[in-house]
């Protein structure tokens, strides 16, 4: 009893001077968000997870690493090798940084995919694109440094590219460099820019986007405001509080991404060349050109709409206006619907196609150059382009459902389904389920797990 | 402007000698770094044939003699540690780098990260593809890396292997098979093993730390599957207690 009033006392002296109470109150436990969130909507806290699992092994990375192009690379493998656990934070910095990028695309996907970058979260999808803006920089400079082939070749052509830029090109690609060549100023620059500089404009940016977030509230897979309907006390009907409940599911997300994370770390930190590259473990060789450059693989889209033009300076505007032409999306789409789930088959169609267009577009950047890739990175990119330049002038006069006033499940079933596309596949899954083999192997299954509960739970009958 | 035109023509450039470079598909090695006794005798390969010119810098005697399960005498007595040289020294080659390149015009690279820079596949294929070239200044060439400045240090176990050409329309000459002339001290199956023992030996030198990462693996993932499970029960309870909830 004694230090439960204590507590409360010293509560009520720190919340005299810093606002604890009213944080955890606005921001967690009487922050509403809607109760039908699905997995698409765990992308976000995921993020903010690697960037904490960045900054922490970045931390303890830079106490053994040295930004000396004559030591750089002997560095790295001195961490590999010689420091405690060294080989441990390394993979985890290399493998969080392939997994920031996949947490973050579907994190926008899902922006996309329920209309959450719309009215009025507008600012919220504007500090998310600078968010990825710098986290582009972040993993292009970080790239450098552990000083391999890949890591200077592939600087060598990507700020060459800013010397493309009629008048002032040549100098701000000096200016990056530091030098006429990537060579130790770079390196030095590079170093400085990725361990303090643009992680603490990410972490400015982070708070800038949470603050607008926790401003506007959720959107959700309808689509719907749900502070448009309260009850009497002021609560949205269809909110429930971030804390406990989105704490406690998000502490299970977490554990399985972990276990995800973990798996690549102990198991395949290389990721078949995809996490990190094969010449990257011959240190940087200015003279010798390594036999084919590509960049990491979540680069990869943009450097393929790169490699498709075949003007240089075409090639460079097109790359920047695939990633602009994200800032204008709150603009360009002037559908009022939000969420897909009551969007006309032409919008479904097109995000598919740029899904398509998107991934097939990454898939080209890591081949080398041939006809056949040409033109197919060609005809992605026009896929990506259009789905913008299309956008605004269709999404005005869309046919979309009427949405509801109240929020539908998390996931519609698939039962519930309409649409061709769903007919098939629930065709596909009767015609599966009716066939012998799965007959057999549902039967042994839903044996075995029927054994497991009844040896694990003994529960009674 | 100009420094991009001539990247991408370098690029190019570097493409197209790829392109030519490329002769016999690659074999497969088998390598198992678990082994610790083909690891021993990759390790003798290595100091036999291979120390003399090369050096694996990134490697300790001591780190080395702890994941082989060998004392210092042990590694001493073995041969795996050159006389004069400390426990914790890492693996230096013994060729001044000025002599080699009068020799053979290259400095001989380090083989600390060889294997991850080119994998398993490509090593076991060029140990495995010299052949006799007149032409080239060591009297050998290669079937994987054509014109490598390094001569067949392994012909002694291997033999001399003789090239076959073919011609293929439009394109000229290209390697079509090599053939074992001499016979050298192993049969080919034997060195083929040793050319994995040797392979295993440089994969497990590039990265030492596979053997921690694949021991502590399991315990991780074993835990973390724990961890899911429990926080799952978590969830599900305070879900379940909510009658908003949907």
């Amino acid at each position: 009893m004694m230090s439960g009033e204590k507590s409360k006392a010293l509560l009520a002296w720190i919340d005299e001077r810093l606002p604890v109470s009213s944080f955890w109150k606005e921001h967690l436990a009487g922050y509403y968000a809607p109760k039908n969130f699905n997995f698409l909507y765990f992308f976000g806290s995921l993020a903010l997870l690697v960037l904490v699992i960045q900054i922490v092994t970045g931390i303890f990375l830079a106490m053994a690493y040295k930004p000396d192009a004559n030591l750089a690379f002997d560095s790295v493998e001195y961490i590999m090798r010689d420091v405690s656990w060294g080989w441990l934070i390394r993979y985890m910095h290399s493998t969080g940084a392939s997994l920031f990028f996949v947490v973050v695309y579907l994190h926008m996907f899902r922006g996309l995919f329920y209309g959450s970058f719309k009215k009025p979260r507008e600012l919220v999808w504007l500090f998310g694109m600078f968010i990825f803006l710098l986290l582009m920089a972040e993993a292009f400079m970080g790239y450098l440094l552990p000083w391999g082939q890949m890591s200077y070749w592939g600087a060598q052509v990507i700020i060459s590219l800013f010397g493309a830029i009629p008048f002032v090109g040549e100098q701000l690609a000096l200016l990056i460099r530091g030098d006429y060549v990537v060579a130790d100023a770079t390196l030095n620059r590079f170093f400085a820019l990725h361990v303090s500089a643009i992680p603490l404009a990410l972490l400015g940016l982070v708070v800038f986007h949470l603050a607008a977030l926790h401003t506007v509230g959720s959107n959700n897979p309808d689509g719907i405001e749900i502070k448009a309907n309260k009850d009497e006390n002021g609560i949205p009907r269809d909110g429930i509080p971030l804390h406990p409940y989105y704490t406690v599911k998000d502490l299970f997300v977490v554990s399985v991404f972990l276990l995800v994370f973990a798996f690549i770390i102990f198991y395949t930190p290389e990721v078949g060349g995809y996490f990190l590259e094969h010449p990257n473990f011959e240190p940087a060789n200015p003279m010798k050109t390594p036999e084919h450059i590509a960049p990491v693989w979540y680069f990869t889209p943009f450097y393929s709409i790169l490699r498709a033009i075949p003007d240089k300076l075409g090639g460079v505007v097109a790359m920047g206006a695939s990633i602009a032409v994200l800032f204008l999306l709150p603009w360009l789409d002037r559908c009022p619907v939000k969420s897909i789930r009551y969007r006309s088959g032409t919008f479904k169609l097109a995000l598919g196609l740029l899904v398509v267009a998107f991934i097939g577009l990454g898939v080209l950047g890591t081949k080398p150059v041939t006809t056949l890739t040409t033109l197919l990175a060609r005809l992605f990119s026009v896929v990506y382009f259009l789905f913008f330049i299309a956008l605004p002038f269709y999404s005005r006069t869309e046919k979309t459902l009427p949405v509801p006033e109240r929020l539908g499940p998390p996931v519609i079933p698939l039962s519930e389904r309409r649409g061709v596309l769903w007919d098939c596949i629930r065709w596909l899954l009767r015609c599966v389920q009716n066939c012998e083999a799965y007959r057999r192997v549902e039967g042994e299954v839903s044996g075995l797990c029927l054994k497991v509960k009844q040896i694990c739970c003994k529960s009674k009958p | 402007m100009k420094n991009l035109i001539a990247l991408v023509l370098t690029l190019l450039m570097s493409l197209a000698v790829h392109a030519e470079g490329v002769g016999l598909p690659l074999e497969d090695a088998d390598v198992d770094i678990t082994d610790l006794e083909s690891l021993k005798r990759g390790a003798r390969y290595y100091m036999d044939y291979c120390a003399g010119c090369h050096s694996v810098k990134h490697m300790r005697y001591s780190r080395m003699a702890a994941d082989l399960k060998l004392s210092e005498q042990q590694l001493r007595a073995a041969g795996l540690m050159p006389p004069g040289s400390k426990f914790q020294d890492s693996l230096e080659g013994s060729m001044n780098p000025e002599d080699s390149k009068n020799w053979l015009s290259v400095d001989p690279p380090d083989l600390s990260l060889v294997s991850r820079a080119r994998g398993e596949d490509w090593m076991f294929s060029y140990l495995k593809g010299f052949y006799v070239d007149p032409e080239s200044p060591t009297g050998s060439n290669n079937a994987v890396l054509k014109n490598v400045g390094m001569p067949n240090v392994l012909w002694q176990l291997q033999g001399i292997q003789k090239a076959v050409f073919k011609q293929i329309p439009g394109e000229g000459e290209a390697l079509d098979k090599l053939v074992l002339e001499h016979r050298g001290s192993q049969s080919p199956d034997q060195f083929a093993a040793a050319v994995n023992d040797l392979v295993a030996f440089l994969a497990y030198v590039a990265e030492p730390a596979r053997f921690d990462r694949v021991r502590y693996g399991k315990f991780v993932m074993l835990g973390l599957l724990a961890l899911s499970f429990v926080l799952y029960r978590l969830k599900t309870e305070y879900w379940k207690k909510s009658a908003t909830a949907p």
